[in-house]
């Protein structure tokens, strides 16, 4: 079943296309994986999804229904939730009190939120950190913090920014089996990611963005030998000498 | 594991008896003592605990500093004394035509501000404010710069809410206040007061968790200026004269503003020991210094706030919070 989307959407900053007539479709309990180089335009493809920015132009389609330029927390309680790329925990409350904060998009009890908080927590393994004040916790558990309480607003869709940029090795593999603990319960995933040796090992399907455009799409081993990926890479000199 | 929470609960306990000890204490004060002065004062507290709880809604919780709460407050007190001078109207109905009145002047006039962020809508607040207390003045109608007396109608009347002796007010003003903690208490734990925190610690976050940010600082808006309004008419009983600059003037804003965050803002005590410390300040330079420097106590309130941003920025009740918590953790390692 299709669960989005994404048809000919473009956005412009001031002159800058920052995602151009860019179009994808994503099948239910799927990982798409989105590469790119820096300034492609994949963080401003999120933003435009999850409504933080209104589109130019083009439609967003989640579940048969049309949800273009709906605000964010309409987006969110429609079932796509967002980490940013870099996280932006609630600094000043613990990190279940962060959590419950998405739990909340489901429920209006207290102790109902909690307990969704507390299965979220402990799904992304952050459960002894729970009273712990978000910032004071290192930037890897913060992108942690960030998944847990995305994942608490229940999202049928779950769109990850980076989850592992700048991640030591151990916190990398933490960070792989989490999402692979979140695939399990069926939650289908859009993650972005720099590194191609990471996103190979995860996504199903991989889109390759340029310049706001999609160069590459398919199988992760057929975008990784896609010359146009590797021009878009390494340059054209690599290119060329394959 | 048991230790510890049992440790846990007879601190809980220990708690609840302190503010257990705390209220008998407040509810019988008044049989103590029967100086008018130390009742006086105690009024004093109660009703700027409640203001400066009033205030901490909106711009503790949401952190939309605002300097301009004296506008509700005022409002609050010109709806109902309107009311009763003109139409005989009971206070207490007429608090409650301020809480609505006032709630859609807030909606009109401060809504348009809830998109500034920081330091311009703290700014915009002073002008908003302002125009309220200017349009005040200049309006014969509502009293001008003169402002309404209110005449004594009965010598003790609920109805009226009028009281010769101060001793009704003293439990009027705590029976506000207790319902108002309370009321605050229940929020502090609902989903409205943990998106309210949300909002202040990071709109976008909030927004990405679901958050409808404007409509949530919407509601804090109104909250805020409801319980400014409420007790606005507390005011006009009790001092039986209001006018602009008393009641939407600059200082009851800015004392609003500073006793709540000498307390601690974002908190549910916060603001309230925020009253018990400095309205005693307070009186103490009205009394010893006389009319001569009227607003000298905002000098030392800030001196009392350069050193609380200093020293403690979570205000003396996050201090003192941080204090207990660090003796609690030595003391559970300890065992
Ligand atoms: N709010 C904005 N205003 C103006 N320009 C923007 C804005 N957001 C993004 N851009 C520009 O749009 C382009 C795409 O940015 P975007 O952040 O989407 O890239 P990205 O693929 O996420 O890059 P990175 O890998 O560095 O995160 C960049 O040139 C960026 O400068
Ligand atoms: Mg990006």
């Amino acid at each position: 079943m299709k669960l989005l989307d994404v048809d000919n959407v473009t956005k412009n900053f001031k002159g800058l296309v920052a995602v151009k007539n860019f179009s994808f479709e994503l099948e239910k309990g799927k990982l798409l994986g989105i590469i790119g180089p820096n300034g492609a335009g994949k963080t401003t493809l999120f933003n435009l999804i999850t409504g933080f920015y209104p589109v130019d132009s083009g439609t967003i389609t989640f579940k048969g229904e049309d949800i273009t330029n709906l605000k964010p927390h309409e987006i969110c309680r429609k079932g796509i939730a967002r980490t940013f790329q870099i996280p932006k925990p609630l600094g000043a409350i613990s990190v279940l009190d962060n959590i419950m904060i998405g739990a909340f998009n489901r429920v209006t009890s207290t102790s109902k939120a909690r307990k969704i908080a507390e299965e979220s927590i402990s799904l992304v393994a952050l459960s002894q950190y729970g009273s712990v004040k978000a910032n004071k916790l290192p930037v890897a558990f913060q992108k942690t913090l960030a998944i847990a309480s995305s994942l608490a607003t229940q999202p049928k869709l779950l769109l990850l920014d980076e989850p592992f940029a700048g991640l030591s090795p151990t916190d990398t593999e933490r960070t792989l089996i989490t999402v692979d603990n979140i695939r399990k319960t069926g939650v289908t995933i859009i993650l972005i990611e720099h590194l191609m040796r990471i996103i190979m090992k995860v996504a199903d399907r991989i889109v390759v963005m340029h310049h706001g455009e999609k160069i590459s799409e398919g199988k992760p081993e057929e975008v990784a030998g896609d010359p146009k990926v590797i021009k878009a890479y390494l340059g054209e000199k690599y290119a060329l000498r394959k | 594991m048991l230790r510890i929470k049992m440790l846990r609960s007879s601190l809980k306990s220990k708690q609840l008896e302190l503010l257990l000890m705390t209220l008998i204490a407040l509810c019988i004060a008044p049989l103590m003592s029967k100086s008018t002065y130390f009742l006086h004062v105690m009024i004093m507290i109660f009703f700027f605990a409640f203001a400066n709880n009033a205030w901490n809604i909106l711009s503790g919780y949401v952190g939309l500093v605002s300097f301009g709460h004296g506008a509700f407050l005022g409002l609050g007190a010109y709806t109902s004394t309107l009311l009763l001078l003109n139409f005989g109207v009971s206070p207490w109905i007429g608090m409650i035509a301020g809480v609505i009145l006032t709630s859609i002047v807030a909606a009109a006039l401060f809504l348009p501000l809830l998109k500034l962020s920081g330091h311009f809508f703290a700014l915009s607040t002073i002008a908003v404010r302002e125009i309220i207390r200017l349009v005040f003045e200049y309006t014969p109608y509502v009293g001008g710069a003169m402002g309404l007396t209110i005449p004594i109608i009965a010598s003790s009347s609920l109805y009226y809410f009028q009281f010769s002796s101060k001793i009704p007010y003293y439990y009027i003003a705590l029976t506000l206040l207790l319902v108002q903690i309370l009321i605050l208490y229940k929020m502090e734990r609902s989903k409205v007061g943990y998106y309210f925190i949300a909002i202040r610690e990071n709109e976008e976050t909030a927004k990405a968790l679901g958050v409808d940010v404007k409509r949530y600082k919407i509601i804090a808006l109104v909250l805020s200026a409801s319980f400014s309004a409420v007790i606005g008419t507390f005011y006009a009983q009790y001092f039986l004269y209001i006018h602009p600059n008393s009641t939407m003037g600059v200082l009851i804003s800015v004392e609003m503003l500073l006793s709540a965050v000498i307390g601690g803002s974002g908190t549910l005590l916060g603001p309230v020991i925020g009253a018990f410390v400095l309205i005693p300040v307070e009186t103490v330079c009205r009394v010893y210094l006389g009319g001569m420097w009227e607003g000298f106590h905002l000098v030392i309130y800030g001196i009392l706030l350069i050193s609380v941003s200093i020293f403690a920025p979570g205000g003396i009740y996050g201090k003192a919070s941080g204090l207990l918590e660090t003796l609690r953790s030595k003391w559970r390692k300890g065992k």
